[in-house]
């Protein structure tokens, strides 16, 4: 650090400060509003955007659970999230875990082809996704989208986990052998452990992605009990498209903010440093 | 030889799974959608037939595939640099060491990126809202009177869209970029601060070509990005208008699709992912060859 | 209301992001009701009836060898409790009959898989817009069952055939007639009444009149810059609700011919001297001051609704579902519904309205087409006619069915109903097909257009020039197809 405190030093900082804070107005502002709109009437909404609700008015959030049956449609998505979490880890891992650490034929090829995985995007083959899916009555089925989520989701996560695995030092792994455990025990008693970072960081890229898909939730799940969040706030939206009613959408999008927030906020330290460790690095 | 049977068990356990399931969930429909694009398929099960190339053949004399295709292009050449350049500036910025609560400002800036695609459009085609929204309404206070509609107003449409896409991402790609230069050796900035070194220059002399082969992947996840994140964001907030002129490639895909054309959508497909393809390998080439790890 | 639906699903699956075909989504169109979130896929069997069934119904009822009817229903706007409380009905005069109700939103699709393995339902209500296409596929593969039969039989309960119950001319449209033959394989229920709209309240207390003739329209410019309102909105993002005022002028311009050479796509349609004057219209609105209300390009349609309601806009055009369908919308003080429907060109000559008719269906495969017949015959009963208005707030498309409901229904719609009745025109019409296969989708050709000719960047002569080589494109199309 410097002792001398030049003028142009702190005029440099104040425009920083000013562009960091403008910048945190342009991202923050528009998600407040949409909270402050959840408690305005109907009425107010058509008012001028800047003025702040009169009074909590609950009645949207109240519509949003009573009409549209929000409180369902949560327990659906946490199912669908976990569930497909847990089949992309149990996936993802052992595959990375080969594929990082072994020396085979075909490893080249198979990373080859999660590669291209990367491309192809779930709203690409939807359609014939869906058909295949009915044909073999997997459609309408929490526990068979939750493997389509995680199947498509499997070479990011492979991606970045390979690359995490190659970073582990082979000593490890030696030892553990030495010691007499097994492939698979040197991978869940030595190797899961130390690539935790990365583990954690391709479940919270699960998470999120799970947790907002909408595309395929809407094609794949038809029965109203089946259906999970986004769909909901898709149904709120439908109310919204008849009755007019503002308010329960933005209420709706706030009930859908909370609990990617408070996971956010909770993992952010571990996304962003998962981040770091992981296969990323380039 | 025991040995090397146990271990090809292993391999074979770990990575058949996967290969299965990433075989019936994503190559077969996969090949489906090429099939499909060589045929005329209403999608409804009348019979489909088979016309070679018939439908690429339409595409290439199809107007609105063409405003389509400039839109999608738009997209990516207004979004792509703006949102990697911001992205870098701040991630450079968050990581100086100078900045107080830095830590506040990442977790804030990265924000949008979690947020589903469905809410933000909602969100944004309320923001852009001629007479409910915020943009108006603050142009409104410099006298800046809008006469059309931002998202209805062919000259205005795309680059609102840009900027509402620009918002969702440049967080996400700070944040990688972050790690990144956390991983640059303190040392180094040192040395160069030593050897006087501006700030600038440290950015693009360390940051930047250190910082090479993470640009390089985020190049290719932006462009898939671009492509596929528009579709939601034109179906929600203008549904391809005014008139045709916010149409892109999924969108275009998209009312095909319904409206009983199956086998040229899915051709629409093949050109959407080719053309994914073909840009990442150029954006790969460009940037010059990757050093592979181990 | 064809064209509704086909715009209301569309606008439904942006909204939704549907993204597959299977994905479309309810269309609801008229009075919404905001419980029909429930029940999306599950089939209701309704209870075989009680025995006790009084003896004189009995007697009057045939016989019939299969009992089981399975009937598909689209649960939009219009709910299920009308087909639930009718298969009641119906069993109860026909003892031992059992129907089994199939009723979702997204009916199209789900009975698409069965359409397509040849295991169809006994009985469909789905239009042709359905984006589903599942009832389009079944005009084009001749799968539908030709109804003309029912309706030259007697009504159930009087002593007509049952097409002269038949509002005039409804059977005549492609909805009934899709081939154009004269045969009916469409059975009409219910129809909407489409035109401007006005606050009624605030017409009176001013002492404007609604506009008999365009001439009028404009001329309220004035009177709309006056009290700090636009003359005209529409539903921005969904240009294609214009077709309640391009069909019903270019009507009042050339007549049912020009209709026809719109909807045909006629030869030199575009340089028709009623074609020049219904572009005129969107010219006048696009280019005079104060015409068209600010933003409305961008608006979707229940935003420019609501500022319509607000008073921001002198007219808006929608349809007899206006009020049911804006029931919790905020609006102007006083503000009341009136219906004006749609000025003519000429003084003297009369106001004319759009009308739309959605459809039910017996496919060709029906496994008990016979019960299938009767189950419809039973739709048009003074009991039916009732029982739809009671339960689905909806008009059945038979002469004086608006009365036998008048109860049940918004009194705006009532009024927008009885206009038709009493002296506005009438005016039906919907898209021949284009040819099988074809990449054009004729309405966004037509319709997508219009944002640009508000936006006044592309004139209207511009317009007509394009759309006369699409329509020559959709001419070679079909002719190539032998059309």
């Amino acid at each position: 650090m410097r002792s001398k405190i030049r003028g142009t030093d702190i005029v440099v900082s104040i425009i920083i400060y000013l562009i960091l804070i403008i910048n945190t107005i342009v991202v923050v502002y528009p998600l407040l509003w949409n909270v402050f709109t959840s408690f305005k009437t109907n009425t107010e909404i058509l008012e001028n955007p800047w003025y702040l609700p009169k009074g909590l008015n609950l009645i949207n959030y109240i519509n949003a659970f009573t009409k549209a049956k929000i409180g369902y449609y949560s327990v659906n998505s946490v199912l669908v999230t976990v569930l497909s979490i847990i089949i992309l880890l149990f996936l993802s891992v052992s595959s990375s875990y080969v594929l990082g650490r072994y020396k085979f034929r075909l490893n080249n090829l198979i990373n080859n082809i999660y590669m291209c995985g990367i491309f192809i995007q779930s709203i690409f083959i939807v359609i014939p996704l869906y058909l295949m899916m009915s044909s073999l009555n997997m459609d309408d089925n929490r526990f068979w989208i939750s493997v389509v989520y995680a199947v498509l989701q499997l070479p990011f996560s492979i991606y970045l986990l390979t690359s995490y695995m190659k970073t582990i030092p082979r000593e490890y792994e030696d030892s553990a052998m030495i010691d007499g455990c097994g492939h698979l025990g040197t991978l869940i008693k030595i190797i899961v452990p130390l690539a935790k970072p990365g583990i954690i960081t391709i479940t919270i890229f699960g998470f999120f992605s799970f947790w907002n898909e909408f595309p395929l939730a809407l094609t794949l799940l038809s029965s109203e009990e089946k259906k999970t969040l986004p769909i909901g706030l898709a149904n709120l939206m439908e109310i919204q498209r008849y009755a007019t009613d503002w308010g329960a959408l933005f209420a709706g999008l706030v009930i859908v903010l909370v609990p990617t927030v408070v996971i956010y906020s909770l993992t952010q330290r571990k996304l962003t440093s998962g981040m770091q460790m992981g296969g990323i690095k380039g | 030889m025991k040995k090397s049977i146990r271990r090809n068990v292993f391999i074979a356990f770990c990575i058949l799974p996967s290969l299965l399931l990433f075989s019936l969930f994503i190559v077969y429909p996969a090949i489906n959608v090429f099939k499909t694009s060589l045929y005329q398929d209403s999608g409804l099960g009348n019979k489909a037939v088979f016309i070679g190339l018939e439908n690429f053949k339409t595409m290439i004399n199809d107007e609105v595939f063409y405003i389509a295709l400039k839109n999608t292009g738009f997209l990516a050449a207004t979004t792509i640099a703006p949102t990697l350049l911001i992205a870098l500036f701040f991630a450079a910025l968050l990581t100086s060491g100078k900045i107080k609560y830095s830590n506040f400002f990442r977790t804030v800036f990265f924000f949008p990126s979690i947020l589903s695609f469905v809410v933000i459009s909602i969100l944004w085609s309320f923001i852009y809202h001629p007479t409910m929204g915020i943009v108006d309404s603050f142009l409104g206070i410099f006298g800046m009177e809008l006469e059309l509609p931002l998202l209805g107003n062919k000259y205005t449409v795309m680059w609102a869209l840009a900027i509402t896409m620009i918002w969702q991402a440049a967080g996400y790609y700070m944040v990688m970029y972050m790690a990144g230069i956390d991983s640059i050796s303190r040392d180094i900035y040192e040395a160069a601060e030593i050897d006087g070194a501006s700030s600038f220059q440290q950015f693009w002399r360390i940051t930047v070509p250190l910082l090479w082969g993470i640009i390089r992947t985020t190049i290719i996840f932006i462009i898939n990005g671009v492509i596929t994140n528009s579709f939601t964001i034109v179906k929600v907030m203008t549904n391809g208008g005014p008139d045709r002129d916010s149409e892109v490639l999924l969108t275009f895909m998209y009312n095909h699709a319904v409206n009983a054309n199956m086998g040229y959508a899915m051709a629409v497909v093949v050109v959407v992912f080719i053309i994914s393809i073909i840009l990442s390998v150029i954006s790969n080439r460009l940037t010059g060859e990757q050093t592979v790890e181990i | 209301m064809k064209s509704k639906i086909i715009r209301i699903i569309a606008l439904m699956c942006m909204l939704t992001l549907a993204v597959s075909l299977f994905a479309g989504c309810a269309g609801k169109k008229e009075q919404p009701s905001s419980e029909d979130t429930n029940t999306a896929e599950d089939t209701k069997q309704v209870e075989e009836q009680k025995t006790d069934v009084q003896p004189e119904k009995e007697s009057d009822a045939k016989e019939f060898e299969n009992k089981e009817l399975d009937i598909a229903i689209f649960q939009g706007a219009y709910g299920r409790e009308f087909w639930d409380a009718l298969a009641e009905k119906f069993m109860e005069k026909y003892p031992g009959t059992k129907i089994n109700i199939t009723a979702n939103p997204k009916l199209g699709d789900m009975i698409k898989p069965k359409v397509v393995a040849g295991n169809l339902p006994d009985f469909i209500y789905l239009n042709v817009d359905d984006p589903s296409g599942v009832i389009k596929g079944l005009i084009k593969d001749n799968a539908l069952m030709e109804l003309t039969d029912v309706f030259n039989s007697k009504a159930l309960d009087k002593d007509v055939p049952i097409k002269d119950l038949i509002l005039p001319g409804f059977l005549e449209t492609v909805f009934c007639t899709p081939y154009g033959d004269g045969k009916i394989y469409g059975a009409p229920y219910n129809y909407g009444v489409m035109g401007l709209w006005y606050n009624k309240n605030y017409f009176d207390e001013k002492g404007y009149k609604p506009p008999k003739t365009w001439d009028e329209f404009f001329a309220l410019n004035e009177a709309a810059k006056k009290d700090g309102r636009a003359l005209f909105t529409y539903q921005g993002i969904y240009p294609g609700y214009l077709e309640e005022i391009m069909i019903p002028a270019l009507y009042s311009a050339g007549g049912q011919d020009a209709v026809d050479a719109f909807l045909g796509y006629g030869e030199g349609f575009w340089s028709s001297e009623a074609a020049k004057m219904t572009l005129e219209i969107f010219k006048k609105i696009a280019t005079t001051d104060n015409a068209l209300m600010k933003g409305t390009v961008a608006l979707n349609h229940t935003q420019a609704q609501t500022e319509f309601m607000q008073g921001k806009a002198m007219f808006c055009v929608n349809g007899s579902w206006f009020e049911g369908e804006m029931k919790d919308a905020p609006r102007e003080e006083g503000f009341e519904f009136g219906f004006a429907g749609v000025p003519a060109f000429k003084e003297g000559d009369p106001v004319v309205a759009l009308v739309g008719i959605e459809q039910m269906y017996i496919p060709a495969k029906a496994k008990n087409p016979e019960l299938a017949k009767e189950f419809l015959k039973f739709v048009y009963t003074d009991e039916g006619i009732r029982l739809n208005g009671e339960k689905a707030k909806a008009v059945l498309a038979v002469k004086g069915a608006v009365d036998a409901v008048k109860d049940y229904i918004t009194p705006s719609a009532y009024n927008c109903y009885k206009a038709v009745e009493s002296g506005m025109q009438p005016v039906v019409g919907s898209f021949k097909p284009v040819a099988s296969g074809s990449k054009i989708n004729i309405s966004d050709e037509v319709y997508k257009p219009f944002s640009s000719i508000m936006n006044r960047q592309m004139t209207v002569e511009e317009y007509a020039e394009k759309m006369e080589k699409i329509y020559k494109q959709v001419r070679e199309e079909l002719a190539a197809q032998g059309n």
